[in-house]
C-alpha cells in the first residue's frame, strides 16, 4: 500500500469515528451500550410564580437490543420511568413505557397510539396514552405535530419538535382537561436537550445540563447519602442485642412526624427524675458539651439501636468519657414507657434523640 | 540483523499514522467528549440560534434568564419535592449549593434536619454560616435556636443584641417571636431577673399597645408571671395570670402557676379549683407545647399531684 493511500485511509476512518453525514440525535454508541446519563435541571413553572421549584433528574440511555431504554432518574437515584424506543426508523417510536412509584407498583402505559418522534416531520397520526393508576384515576394525553425545524445548537445539528394536544386526568372526584403544546429539542450526539411542556396552568421545562457516562455515575451512586438520622444496625452501641424495629429501616419515620411524638411518657419530667436518680458523677473538668443519644424507638415501645451525636459547648467536635455515654444511655434505657409516633392512627418505628447538655460532667438540661 | 530500505519505509509511516492517530485522538479529551453546561455565564447564547429560528418565540433556557441567586432559591423549593432530610432532599441543595455557594437560604435548608434530629456538631456549619451571610435574615433565627433547641442563653442574648440595630426602629419576629421576648426569657433563665423584666415589659408594653390584649400570646403572659414570681411579686405574677385566664383560657400551664401563687398565697381552695382546671386542660390536651422542643415552663402530671398533695393536706382532704 502506497504510503499516502494509507495516510488517505486512516484520515477517512478517524473523520468516520467523530463526524455523520446524517445527524443522530443519541450519544454515541460506545455510549449507549455502557449506557450514559443525561442530567436536566427540571423547572415547574406555574402560574403564580411563588411555586415555582428547580430539581435536577437524569435520563438514563441504554441500548438494550433493538431498543432504547430510556429511564427517567430521580435526584435520589430512584428510577422511576422507563421507556423503550425504538430508534430503528428515521424517526423513532416509543410504544412501550413503565412506571415505578414508591409503594412498589409498577404501571404500564397504554399507547393507543404510539409517540412519533418525528424528526423528518412527516405526515404521522397523533399519539394517545392512557395510564390508568391504582386508585382508578385515569390519565389521558392526545398529541398532534405540529413541525420539525433544522437548527444548530451548541454547534451541533439539531432538530425543533413541536406539537400540541389536551390531557385528561380523572380521579373519582374529580375531572381535569389541558390543553398542552410541547416544544422538544435534540441535538445531534446528545439527544434529548431541552422540551417545555406548556399548559394554561403551569409550564414543565427541562433542560440537559450535562452528560455522565456510566463509570462517573457508579461513583455518584456510591457517594449517595443516607438520610439524615440514618442509623445503621450493625454499627450500634447496642449492636449483638434482640432490638429490632417493625418494619423496615427504610419506613422508619422521624420522632416528630406523627400525633403524638414519639417520647417518653412523662416527657422531660420522667428525664429529669431518672437523671436525678442515676446521674452520680462528681465534677470533671472539661467534660462538657451535648452529648446526644440517637436511637430507634419502635412500633411497640422499646428503644435500642443507639449511636452518639457529640459536640462540645461551642458546637465542635468533641468526645465524652465512655461511663458517662454509658450512664446517659442507662438512663433512656430506663424510661419506664415510651409513646411510639402515631401516623393515621398507626404506631410507627421513628428515629428518636435526647440531648444531655453537660458541665464539668453535670447535667445542667435535658433536650430536646 | 539487516533492515530493508522498504521495511524501514513501512516502520516510518507505522510511527507517523500512530502519532497521528494520537494526536487526533487526543483532541477530544473526555470533558469535551460530553456535554457539560457552565454557568459563568459563557453559554448565554447556546440558543441564540434558536432564537433566530422564524416561529420560536424566542425559547430561552430557564436558567439564562434567571440569576444565579433566583435559581438557587428555585433549588430550596425543588428540595421541598422531597422528605427533608432525605437524599434527594439533601442533593437538589447540594446542586443549588454548587450554584450559589453563598445563598444563606440553601445552608439554613440544609440545616433543618440536622437541627431537629440532634447534630449540635452541624449547627455551625449551616445555621451559622446562613446568619453570617444574611445576619439580617438568619442572626435572629438562630438565637431562637440557641435558645429553644440548645438552651445556650447568652449566645441568644448575643445574637439578638446583634440583629437589633441591624433593623431600628422595628421589632424582629424571628420564627413569629419576638427579640425582646427572646432576651426577656434567655436573661430570666440564666437567673437575671432584673434584666429579663426590662425586656417583659418591652415586650408586654409592645404587645399591649398592638391591639386588644386578649389575642396576646399565652406564653408571654406565662413568662411575665414567673419571671414576677421569681422576683417575689407574686400579686403580680397573679394579674398577669388573672387576665390571660380571664377569657376561658384552658391552658394547664396558665392554671398551674396561678393555683401555685394561691397556694403560696395561702388561698388553697382558690388553688385547688385553679389545678383541677390545669389537671382538666392537660387532659384535654390544652398544654402549652412548641414544636421540636420542650416548651419553656411546661407542666406534667407530676407536678400536679406534687401540688395536689401539698394542698390535699392543707385542705384536709
Amino acid at each position: 500500500m502506497k504510503p499516502h493511500v494509507a495516510f488517505l485511509l486512516l484520515i477517512v476512518s478517524i473523520s468516520a469515528c467523530t463526524r455523520m453525514e446524517n445527524p443522530n440525535f443519541l450519544p454515541r454508541d460506545s455510549d449507549l451500550q455502557a449506557g450514559i446519563y443525561n442530567k436536566y435541571y427540571v423547572h415547574y413553572q406555574p402560574t403564580d410564580r411563588n411555586e415555582w421549584n428547580t430539581e435536577f433528574q437524569y435520563i438514563r440511555l441504554k441500548k438494550q437490543g433493538n431498543f432504547i431504554l430510556s429511564q427517567n432518574i430521580k435526584p435520589d437515584y430512584q428510577v422511576t420511568t422507563d421507556n423503550f424506543i425504538d430508534p430503528s426508523e428515521p424517526n423513532w417510536i416509543l410504544n412501550k413505557t413503565l412506571s415505578y412509584f414508591g409503594n412498589g407498583d409498577t404501571i404500564s402505559t397504554n399507547y393507543i397510539q404510539p409517540y412519533i418522534y418525528n424528526f423528518n416531520n412527516e405526515d404521522i397520526p397523533p399519539s394517545e396514552v392512557e395510564t390508568i393508576y391504582s386508585n382508578d384515576s385515569y390519565f389521558y394525553e392526545y398529541l398532534e405535530h405540529q413541525n420539525t425545524r433544522d437548527s444548530i445548537i451548541v454547534n451541533r445539528p439539531a432538530k425543533i419538535l413541536t406539537a400540541k394536544g389536551y390531557r385528561i386526568f380523572r380521579t373519582n372526584s374529580d375531572t381535569t382537561e389541558l390543553n398542552i403544546s410541547r416544544t422538544t429539542i435534540y441535538v445531534d450526539g446528545i439527544g434529548l436537550y431541552y422540551s417545555r411542556l406548556s399548559t394554561p396552568a403551569f409550564n414543565y421545562i427541562w433542560e440537559l445540563v450535562e452528560q455522565i457516562p456510566e463509570r462517573a455515575y457508579r461513583k455518584l451512586l456510591s457517594e449517595k447519602p443516607e438520610r439524615i438520622a440514618y442509623i445503621n444496625p450493625n454499627e450500634t452501641l447496642d449492636r449483638g442485642t434482640n432490638f429490632s424495629s417493625c418494619d423496615s429501616s427504610d419506613q422508619i419515620v422521624d420522632y416528630y412526624n406523627g400525633n403524638p411524638d414519639g417520647a417518653p411518657v412523662g416527657r422531660k419530667r420522667t428525664l429529669e427524675k431518672l437523671t436525678a436518680d442515676m446521674w452520680d458523677f462528681a465534677e470533671r473538668s472539661g467534660v462538657s458539651g451535648y452529648l446526644t443519644l440517637r436511637f430507634v424507638l419502635n412500633c411497640e415501645g422499646e428503644v435500642g439501636w443507639f449511636v452518639t451525636e457529640q459536640a462540645d459547648l461551642d458546637f465542635g467536635a468533641t468526645t465524652f468519657p465512655p461511663d458517662i455515654i454509658q450512664r446517659a444511655k442507662d438512663i433512656i434505657e430506663s424510661v419506664p414507657e415510651w409513646q411510639p409516633t402515631k401516623i393515621y392512627g398507626e404506631s410507627r418505628d421513628s428515629y428518636a434523640y435526647i440531648t444531655f447538655k453537660l458541665q464539668d460532667a453535670q447535667v445542667i438540661d435535658i433536650l430536646p | 540483523m539487516h533492515t530493508s530500505p522498504l521495511n524501514f519505509k513501512m516502520l516510518k509511516l507505522s510511527i507517523f499514522c500512530l502519532s497521528l492517530a494520537c494526536i487526533l485522538c487526543s483532541c477530544r479529551s473526555p470533558e469535551e467528549r460530553y456535554f457539560s453546561r457552565s454557568f459563568d455565564g459563557r453559554d448565554e447564547t447556546l440558543l441564540s440560534s434558536v432564537d433566530r429560528e422564524p416561529g420560536t418565540n424566542g425559547i430561552r433556557l430557564p436558567s439564562d434568564s434567571l440569576s444565579q441567586e433566583e435559581l438557587s432559591d428555585l433549588f430550596v423549593q425543588g428540595s421541598f419535592l422531597y422528605y427533608q432530610g432525605s437524599p434527594g432532599h439533601q442533593l437538589v441543595l447540594e446542586e443549588g449549593l454548587g450554584l450559589a455557594p453563598t445563598s444563606a437560604l440553601l445552608h439554613r435548608e440544609l440545616g433543618v434536619a440536622y437541627l431537629k434530629r440532634g447534630f449540635a456538631d452541624q449547627f455551625p456549619r449551616y445555621y451559622g454560616r446562613a446568619a453570617e451571610l444574611d445576619p439580617v435574615t438568619w442572626l435572629g433565627w438562630r438565637a431562637y435556636l440557641y435558645l429553644y433547641f440548645y438552651r445556650d442563653y447568652q449566645r441568644a442574648i448575643d445574637d439578638c443584641n446583634a440583629l437589633d440595630p441591624l433593623t431600628p426602629n422595628f421589632v424582629d419576629h424571628p420564627q413569629s417571636t419576638s427579640i425582646d421576648y427572646m432576651r426577656g426569657l434567655a436573661h430570666h433563665q440564666l437567673g437575671e431577673y432584673a434584666v429579663a423584666r426590662s425586656y417583659i415589659d418591652l415586650h408586654m408594653d409592645f404587645e399591649r399597645s398592638s391591639g386588644d390584649p386578649q389575642y396576646i400570646e399565652k406564653t408571654s403572659y406565662l413568662l411575665s408571671a414567673v419571671n414576677y414570681i421569681a422576683l417575689g411579686k407574686l400579686d403580680d405574677a397573679l394579674i398577669e395570670l388573672d387576665i390571660a385566664v380571664s377569657w376561658g383560657a384552658k391552658w394547664a400551664e396558665l392554671h398551674y402557676y396561678r393555683a401555685s401563687i394561691l397556694f403560696e398565697l395561702g388561698r388553697y381552695a382558690e388553688a385547688r379549683e385553679s389545678l383541677n382546671l390545669a389537671i382538666r386542660g392537660y387532659e384535654t390536651e390544652w398544654n402549652i407545647s412548641r414544636p421540636y422542643v420542650e416548651e419553656f415552663f411546661a407542666v406534667y402530671p407530676n407536678d400536679f399531684e406534687e401540688l395536689a398533695f401539698n394542698l390535699d393536706i392543707l385542705l384536709g382532704e
